[in-house]
């Protein structure tokens, strides 16, 4: 079932909404495609919910529109773990419902948190100076209490678990390994060259916590105020905490501003030091450098496979089709990690 | 033969297009692709100029450091085809370890940026050096 009639898709949402508990006079308002997403839709609405109180809440809904990437959890998982998350005190967007079939594809609701999720802006707009002060050791913070929620089998069980040898980083290198003979329609000598690298140089790990996987400045919601909201947990899994640490200062993720090691606004050591203090794990700094060179395999890879739907007909977008000719420069800043 | 404009001169004067005219009249997320798409259109330009002569070099690199001798093609096709199945060739040797050691690994290191430093000289040339900004 596709919707390509927007009031039918609003009317079966509505349907939807009717059958939830305490909702069952909820009336949907203001419905409105976003833009972005690459795999998934996102859509707009408020939902009057009350005729007593008059209440609106701001919501958010994401459908899946195409196979997620082969390296995502699905969105089922994405809203499972966000519970968590939510009830944990960790900035995420309130989580609603979980979608059953009722419009064709997986979707989730989530409450919508109202801010800005262009970075560009946040590096540019004087607006944002106080921001571009806080974020560092705000991202800092909201990390440890990411990786202090207390993981067991059983309450994690519906996310990957990779760890080799008591190397969580073995584990993700050797997943994204496979994926990429899997997937890659090209021989990439670079990548092979980074692969062995870093199979050398995998840390082992004591811990085993939730990892966020792609936490960096282009997945939160900021205002003035800095850091409002962490979304896209679609890279999730359990692994070692300095993942996140390192991931963050990935060439790609500091926007075009190399000097600034944390997402082109803050110093490393802001940032460690606010993740120590908040009851993170003890910084690793040979840890995180190998979470640096991985996190730019995993863009790498990343920028392979998200052309893969442009290549084979299933996707027309322009920019998907533009990510495979970003794969060289992740490929020359690799290089220039591992040769050092 | 075609008439004038040639392929170079409608591609500047189909991006400048999108670039001068569409761009500033369009809102998100158009003119994001808008700008993309122009930008792509910049890439086959600079491609155009470039990737034959890039070709040339990355067989005779590639030819050079697994041993081979060149052998004599006669189209960019069959140019192309050849590079791909060195390339296969070189991931392999990567992968069974012989980039591990000096030498060859200091070889393959070079050959490899020469050529990623020749991509991003028609994907993106603003990266050649920031993607060598170090740790």
């Amino acid at each position: 079932m596709h919707f390509s009639n927007h009031q039918k898709f609003e009317e079966c949402l509505q349907a939807f909404i009717s059958r939830q508990r305490g909702y069952e006079n909820g009336r949907i308002i203001n419905l409105n495609k976003m833009p972005g997403g690459a795999s998934k839709e996102t859509w707009a609405f408020d939902l009057y919910a009350d005729d007593k109180t008059h209440e609106t809440l701001p919501m958010v809904l994401r459908i899946e529109r195409r196979s997620p990437l082969p390296v995502s959890i699905d969105l089922k998982q994405e809203f499972s773990l966000m519970r968590i998350a939510y009830m944990e005190g960790v900035e995420v967007p309130k989580p609603y419902w979980y979608g059953d079939d009722s419009l064709g594809s997986p979707f989730y609701v989530i409450e919508r948190i109202e801010g800005e999720t262009i970075v560009k802006r946040l590096h540019r707009n004087g607006q944002y100076k106080k921001a571009r002060s806080l974020i560092p050791t705000q991202l800092g913070k909201i990390l440890a209490k990411i990786h202090r929620i207390s993981v067991t089998k059983e309450r994690f069980d519906f996310l990957p678990w990779r760890s080799q040898d008591g190397s969580p980083a073995l584990g993700e290198l050797l997943f994204y390994d496979e994926i990429l003979h899997q997937y890659s329609p090209e021989p990439h000598p670079p990548l092979e060259l980074a692969l062995r690298w870093l199979e050398k140089n995998a840390p082992k790990s004591n811990y085993e916590v939730l990892v966020h996987g792609d936490y960096r400045l282009g997945n939160i919601i900021f205002t003035q105020e800095g850091v409002q909201s962490i979304l896209d947990w679609e890279l999730s899994h359990i692994g070692d905490p300095m993942e996140d640490v390192g991931y963050i200062s990935v060439q790609a993720w500091r926007f075009g501003n190399d000097s600034k090691p944390i997402g082109g606004i803050g110093e490393r050591e802001v940032f460690y030091k606010a993740y120590e203090k908040a009851g993170g794990f003890p910084i690793n700094y040979d840890s995180i450098y190998f979470w640096e060179v991985f996190g730019n395999l995993k863009w790498g890879i990343i920028t392979i496979l998200q052309t893969v739907p442009f290549l084979d007909g299933s996707s027309k977008s322009i920019e998907l089709a533009s990510l495979g000719r970003k794969t060289a420069e992740v490929e020359l800043q690799l290089l220039t990690l591992i040769e050092g | 033969m075609q008439d004038r404009p040639a392929i170079r001169e409608l591609i500047r004067g189909i991006y400048t297009f999108l670039e001068t005219d569409l761009v500033p009249v369009l809102y998100e997320p158009l003119r994001f692709h808008t700008r993309v798409a122009a930008n792509l259109l910049k890439i086959i330009e600079r491609e155009l100029e470039l990737e034959p002569g890039h070709l040339l070099k990355e067989a005779e690199r590639l030819n050079k450091l697994l041993s081979r001798k060149p052998s004599s093609l006669n189209s960019i096709e069959e140019l192309r085809a050849e590079i791909l199945k060195l390339n296969e060739e070189l991931c392999v040797r990567i992968r069974e370890g012989e980039a591990d050691y000096e030498l060859w690994r200091r070889k393959t290191m070079d050959h490899i940026k020469q050529t990623l430093i020749e991509k991003l000289e028609i994907a993106n040339p603003q990266m050649i050096e920031k993607s060598q900004t170090r740790y």
